[in-house]
């Protein structure tokens, strides 16, 4: 079994503002595992910095525990914690050089002058910036500040180490590049990464696993994969990644298959997992590159679904286009530009549809 | 960036141009400038070197007389071998410990004062800060009369703690250096909040959880991130707080007493009335103006030396 670096065991966070108290965080809970590069990804407000927050040990638990390597850690001040964290906006200490920012923590640990001055060069090396030791953090562009910020909490060794969206202030190519060398340097390191985002495609890549949090709960936790693949509701389908997501009536067949009626009156038949109550109301949700567009023929078959199409955007690879079935039923649609099917696209062509019937997913409302 | 543009070869004849309206425009300020700093003190320089007339005033030859009796004893008929004068030697150094108190007493006091109001809500802010600037519509000798009167050997505080029984007779406050201390501190307290208030209300308090995080405890996090962060506040609030109180004359005079002489009472006797002696309080102004001229060079000769360390 692998072994739980982070207990998150049902915390409760609010914020007691006199007349209408907030709720940051709703019972959570989860374990976190050794060795482990989780993401915590949700919208703004979700409650994914104030929880990673609760593990530095910047806020105060309103109810729950957090468990560190099996020992209770929520009474602790942030500086009796052996967690560190890379801040959004860096926070090195202007009045230090690179190398006594890198080496603050290790001083305060009280490790001889020698250790210190090894491990800072260590972590320097780490981060290919021994030759800035000597400069001020105002001298460096936002990489390097981002990556100085990285030694200096790597530098006392963590058990945990806790990373609020350091990349959202970075360039897209420089955010890129952090990513890799981010993910190379955890795997390098052997060190649980605790990671908060906002951006799915950031999640999505350098995760183990994540967890997508809205409104103070965890929607859903799982590999990138999974949460891509199956997602489990509607905020999880439309936060990652784009979806179609329809409204369905389902009857159940037998032999775990089920078929489900689309608004227009379109059968679509299912394989589930899992009993589903036909009173309730179903949605099923189908990724855009899932469906397969061409030019609709002279007489499409009756169970084929036919549209108009909308508009088109060109998007390099591919090309994205917006399909109107019906008042009801409007899609979004990706096709590879290298097929042949995308030159013969115009706006207001008639168009059949046809889905992956394996990539449709049921989902709970 | 605008000179870094323009220093283009192709815009040189243009920069050159622009320079010479921007010498223009800056005319007004050194007018000013000239007006109000370089004359006075010029005129100070050129009096301090001039004769001392009977009633006040100056007659017009050159002499190093106030020089001479500054530094210079040369007895009372002025006919001995000079010795070392330390009458005004001591009244500067009088004034210097008073001045370096005050300024210790007033960081002291204002730095965890300009710290409450840095870190209070921004409604509360506005409302202390107008509250630190209050004394400051009422007039500064009206100030020190008031604090005249209160400390006393019959004022408010010595009766009270007569009446509770804490003492037999009055503490002797007025007419002692405690007393020209009192109203330095009290005088020159808000220079030194108001500085040090608008550099840690400009801090990034983030820096305090990055040192907690780091296992930084809340005293060594004050020292050693808190503190060297807002050092340019502290500095320009030590010099606001130092300079006025090496020149006080109100605190002094009113509070003080002829034993507690400083510097600026020194200055004043020798412009006022008709006793005075023109010359040699231009001479002492001009030593003054020198010292402090000294010290800040020293101070802005460090400040480059440590930023430009790190380029």
């Amino acid at each position: 079994m692998t072994k739980i670096a982070l207990h998150i065991d049902h915390i409760v966070k609010v914020y007691p503002h006199r007349h209408h108290p907030v709720t940051a965080l709703k019972e959570v809970s989860f374990d976190i595992h050794d060795n482990e590069f989780f993401t915590l990804l949700g919208p703004s407000g979700c409650g994914k910095t104030t929880l990673l927050r609760i593990i530095a040990g910047f806020e105060e638990i309103t109810a729950g525990q957090v468990r560190l390597y099996g020992d209770d850690i929520s009474t602790l001040a942030p500086h009796q914690r052996p967690v560190n964290t890379v801040f959004q906006q860096y926070a090195l200490f202007p009045h230090l050089t690179v190398a006594d920012n890198v080496a603050f923590g290790l001083k305060r640990l009280g490790q001889s002058a020698d250790e210190v001055k090894a491990r800072t060069a260590a972590m320097l090396d780490l981060i290919q910036m021994t030759e800035y030791g000597q400069r001020k953090p105002h001298e460096l562009s936002g990489g390097q500040q981002q990556r100085v910020a990285l030694a200096r909490a790597l530098a006392p060794a963590p058990k945990v180490l806790l990373l609020d969206e350091p990349l959202s202030a970075l360039d897209l190519k420089l955010r890129q590049a952090m990513r890799e060398e981010l993910k190379a340097i955890q795997k390098q390191t052997g060190i649980t990464f605790v990671f908060v985002t906002h951006d799915q495609e950031e999640a999505l890549a350098m995760s183990d696993r994540i967890a997508v949090m809205s409104n103070g709960e965890v929607q859903q936790i799982g590999s990138p994969q999974d949460i891509y693949n199956n997602p489990r509701n509607h905020f999880v389908a439309n936060f990652i990644g784009e979806a179609n997501i329809l409204d369905v009536t389902a009857e159940p067949m037998r032999g775990g298959k089920c078929r489900v009626k689309l608004a227009n009156g379109t059968a679509i038949p299912l394989e589930i997992d899992h009993a589903i109550d036909a009173a309730k109301p179903l949605s099923i949700m189908i990724r855009p590159e899932h469906l397969s567009i061409r030019p609709a023929g002279k007489k499409p078959p009756k169970s084929a679904l036919i549209g108009t199409v909308q508009d088109l955007s060109y998007l390099g690879t591919d090309t994205q286009l917006h399909v109107r079935v019906d008042d009801r039923i409007s899609l979004l649609a990706r096709v590879q530009n290298d097929t042949s099917v995308e030159g013969a696209l115009k706006p207001g062509q008639s168009v059949q549809i046809d889905m992956n019937l394996n990539a449709i997913r049921m989902l709970d409302h | 960036m605008a000179g870094l543009l323009l220093s283009s070869p192709a815009n040189k004849a243009e920069a050159s141009i622009v320079e010479g309206r921007v010498g223009l425009l800056l005319l007004p300020s050194w007018v000013v400038i000239g007006i109000l700093l370089v004359v006075p003190v010029l005129i100070m320089f050129i009096y301090s070197f001039l004769t001392q007339d009977f009633r006040g005033g100056v007659i017009w030859t050159f002499t190093l007389e106030a020089y001479d009796q500054f530094f210079l004893d040369r007895g009372l008929f002025g006919d001995e071998p000079p010795q070392i004068e330390w009458t005004y030697l001591l009244i500067f150094w009088r004034s210097f410990i008073q001045a370096l108190f005050a300024m210790i007493f007033c960081l002291l006091i204002g730095f965890p004062t300009a710290y409450f109001m840095a870190t209070s809500s921004p409604q509360s802010r506005s409302m202390l800060l107008f509250l630190v600037t209050i004394p400051y519509w009422v007039n500064l000798l009206i100030r020190t009369v008031s604090m005249k009167f209160l400390i006393r050997d019959t004022g408010p505080i010595n009766e009270w703690l007569l009446a509770m029984g804490v003492i037999d007779e009055p503490i002797r406050m007025i007419n002692t250096a405690f007393a020209v201390q009192l109203g330095l501190f009290y005088s020159y307290l808000p220079f030194m909040v108001l500085p040090i208030y608008a550099s840690i209300e400009r801090y990034n308090f983030v820096l305090s959880e990055a040192a907690a995080d780091l296992y930084t405890g809340r005293w060594s996090t004050l020292f050693r991130v808190v503190i060297p962060s807002v050092k340019p506040g502290i500095i320009a609030g030590c010099i606001l707080v130092f300079i006025p109180s090496l020149g006080a004359f109100l605190a002094p005079d009113l509070l003080g007493g002829a034993k507690n002489f400083m510097i600026g009472s020194l200055v004043e006797e020798q412009f006022k009335g008709q006793a005075g002696d023109w010359p040699f309080g231009a001479a002492v102004s001009m030593i003054l103006l020198t010292i402090i001229m000294g010290i800040l060079l020293v101070y802005a000769r460090n400040q480059t030396q440590s930023t430009s360390r790190g380029h």
